[in-house]
C-alpha cells in the first residue's frame, strides 16, 4: 500500500486548469492503492474539512510567511491531529526560503518534530541551493524537497547534491521526469531519504508510480519509496498505518 | 488472508431466507454486501458454512417516500443512497453522510441494511439515523434504531430475521442536520450528527447522536435538554451541551486513541456540527 507525500486538494483552476475536491482524491486514492499520504492547499480550513473525513490522508500546513498572522494560523493547525507539518511555496507565495521568517515556522516545527515540505525546482526562489541555506541553517528540522528539483536536469542534480551533504534532507519524486534519477538519489544519498509523491492532480499517481516502479531499484527499494519512507518521516514508523 | 469454503444461497424471497437459515442455524448467516462479513471470515473471526444473499430479493430494494418518511429497502447500496434522486431532493443530508462512508469501493457495494446489522460502533449511518428518529422494519414490525443496536456487533434482531427496511422520518422545512467525523484509520475515531430546527431565534428542538467513540452510537440526551429553549447563539449553551454530550458517549480506549482524547474529539465536533446544522437551519 502506498504512502503519497505530495497531493493537492481543491482548485487551481485560474492558473492551473485542474481541480479536485473531497471525493476526487477519495477516489484516486482508492483508485491506485494509496493508503496513505498527506495534502494540501492554500486555505487550510478546506484541507481540514477534506482530511477529518478520509481516513489516511492527513494534511500539511500551508504556510505564507508574507500574509499576517501566518505564525498563528499555523500554530492553529498544526494543533490539529490530521495535520503532521507544512508545506511552503516559495515560488508562488514569493520568498525567499531562508527568509528569517521562515525561520520562525521551521522554529515551530521543532518544537513539534514534523517535517516540512518544499516546492524545489523553479528560479528564483524554489532552487535546491536557496533551500539549501535553510537546510544548513537547521540542522535538525527535516527538509523535503519537493518535486527533486522538478523538471530540469541541473536541479534535479543539485537537489541530490544538496541531499547528500545534509543529513537532514529528504527528496520526493513528483513532478520530476527522469525515473532513472530516482534510482540514482537512492544509492547516492541512502535508501530511507526518497520518498513516492504524485502531485494530484498535476500530475497522474498511475504515472509517477510507474516512475518509481521503472527506475531500476530493487523491488524492495520501490516499496521503500513508495512506501515505507513516507511513513516513516511522518507516522515516525515504516510499517504504521497512522502515525504513532 | 484466504476466504474458507462456504455455500452460498442466493434467494429470492425473505420466506426462502428464513428457511434456509433456520435449517442451517448458527451454521448460516445473512450477507447482504459482505464488506464486513467477508473481512470477518478471511480474519477467522467467524466461520459459517452456509451465507444467504437476500440482495436479490427485489421488495428489499428501492427508495420512496411513505407517510411522511424517506423509506430506504435493506439491500440498497450506500453508493445508491448517495445518488438517489428522491433523497437528495427529500434528505439531502442523508446523501451528504453517505457520500462519506467509508470509500467508493465500500459504497458501491455495501449496503445500509448490512451496515446496521453489523452493528459496528464505527458507523457513520447509524449515528445519523439515530437522531433522526429513524426506525428498522422487520418481522412486519418497526423497531427504533435505538433499540435496534443492542452493542457492539449485536442488534436486536434474532437468528431468522431479516432486516426489510429503514424508515426515515422527513424534517420539518427549517431543520437544519449535520454530520460531522474524524476519521485516521477505516472506521472513524468520533462522529456526531445534530439536528436543529430554530424559531423566534430559540432552539425548538435540538438532537445530538455520538458514535464512534464508545461501545454504540447514543443519542445525548441531557445535552439536548439544555440546548432546547436557548438562544440558537448561545454560545454558553453549546459548550455545555458539548460536555454532556462527551459524557453521554462513554468513550472507551482503543487504536483511536484514549477515552480522554475521545471526549475531547466529541466536544469539538459537537460545537462544529452544531454550528452546521444552525447555519443549515436558517438557510
Amino acid at each position: 500500500m502506498i504512502f503519497d507525500s505530495h497531493m493537492h486538494v481543491g482548485s487551481f483552476e485560474s492558473m492551473f486548469g485542474v481541480s479536485l475536491d473531497r471525493d476526487g482524491i477519495d477516489e484516486l486514492m482508492c483508485g491506485h492503492d494509496i493508503s496513505a499520504g498527506v495534502v494540501f492547499h492554500p486555505d487550510n480550513a478546506y484541507v481540514a474539512e477534506v482530511v477529518e473525513t478520509i481516513p489516511g490522508l492527513y494534511g500539511l500546513v500551508w504556510a505564507n510567511p508574507r500574509l499576517r498572522g501566518y505564525l498563528e494560523e499555523a500554530r492553529e493547525f498544526l494543533a490539529h491531529p490530521k495535520f503532521l507539518g507544512m508545506k511552503l511555496h516559495p515560488l508562488i507565495d514569493g520568498y525567499h526560503p531562508n527568509d528569517p521568517l521562515v525561520h520562525r515556522l521551521v522554529e515551530l516545527l521543532l518544537e513539534r518534530d514534523l517535517p516540512v515540505l518544499i516546492h524545489c525546482g523553479h528560479p528564483i526562489f524554489t532552487l535546491p541551493w536557496s533551500i539549501e541555506e535553510l537546510a544548513v541553517n537547521f540542522p535538525d528540522a527535516k527538509i523535503i524537497l519537493g518535486h527533486m528539483g522538478h523538471g530540469n536536469v541541473v536541479y534535479i542534480n543539485g537537489a541530490i547534491d544538496v541531499a547528500l551533504r545534509n543529513p537532514n534532507v529528504y527528496l520526493e519524486t513528483s513532478g520530476m521526469p527522469m525515473h532513472t534519477k530516482i534510482r540514482e538519489a537512492v544509492e547516492r544519498v541512502g535508501e530511507t531519504r526518497v520518498l513516492f509523491g504524485s502531485d494530484v492532480p498535476f500530475h497522474h499517481p498511475e504515472v509517477e508510480i510507474a516512475k518509481v516502479r521503472l527506475s531500476g531499484l530493487s523491488p524492495e527499494l520501490v516499496e521503500r519509496v513508495l512506501s515505507r519512507n513516507g511513513r516513516a518521516l511522518f507516522f515516525r514508523d515504516e510499517n504504521a498505518e497512522a502515525p504513532s | 488472508m484466504t476466504l474458507p469454503p462456504f455455500e452460498l444461497h442466493r434467494v429470492g424471497s425473505v420466506e426462502e431466507a428464513r428457511e434456509l437459515l433456520t435449517r442451517y442455524g448458527d451454521d448460516a448467516a445473512v450477507i447482504c454486501g459482505g464488506t464486513e462479513l467477508l473481512l470477518l471470515l478471511k480474519l477467522g473471526f467467524a466461520a459459517y458454512g452456509h451465507l444467504v444473499d437476500i440482495k436479490g430479493i427485489t421488495p428489499l430494494g428501492g427508495i420512496r417516500v411513505d407517510n411522511g418518511s424517506v423509506v430506504i429497502g435493506s439491500t440498497v447500496t450506500h453508493r445508491q443512497i448517495e445518488r438517489s434522486p428522491l433523497v437528495l431532493e427529500r434528505l439531502p443530508a442523508l446523501a451528504a453522510m453517505e457520500r462519506r462512508v467509508a470509500n467508493i469501493r465500500v459504497r458501491s457495494i455495501g449496503t445500509l441494511g448490512g451496515n446496521l446489522c453489523f452493528s459496528d460502533p464505527h458507523s457513520d449511518p447509524a449515528t445519523f439515523l439515530l437522531a433522526l428518529d429513524a426506525e428498522v422494519e422487520y418481522d412486519g414490525t418497526r423497531v427504533p434504531v435505538t433499540r435496534f443496536l443492542v452493542g457492539p456487533y449485536e442488534t436486536a434482531l434474532e437468528h431468522g430475521q431479516v432486516l426489510t427496511a429503514v424508515h426515515i422520518p422527513i424534517p420539518p422545512p427549517g431543520t437544519g442536520i449535520a454530520h460531522r467525523k474524524l476519521a485516521f484509520h477505516e472506521r472513524p475515531a468520533a462522529t456526531v450528527t445534530c439536528l436543529m430546527r430554530i424559531a423566534d431565534g430559540l432552539i425548538t428542538d435540538a438532537r445530538i447522536a455520538v458514535g464512534s467513540v464508545g461501545a454504540r452510537p447514543v443519542r445525548a440526551i441531557e445535552a439536548e435538554r439544555v440546548l432546547t429553549g436557548t438562544a440558537a447563539d448561545d454560545r454558553c449553551a453549546l459548550s455545555g451541551a458539548a460536555d454532556l454530550a462527551a459524557e453521554a458517549s462513554q468513550p472507551v480506549d482503543d487504536a483511536n486513541g484514549s477515552a480522554l482524547y475521545k471526549a475531547h474529539l466529541v466536544r469539538v465536533l459537537v460545537e462544529r456540527c452544531f454550528s452546521d446544522a444552525r447555519a443549515a437551519a436558517a438557510a
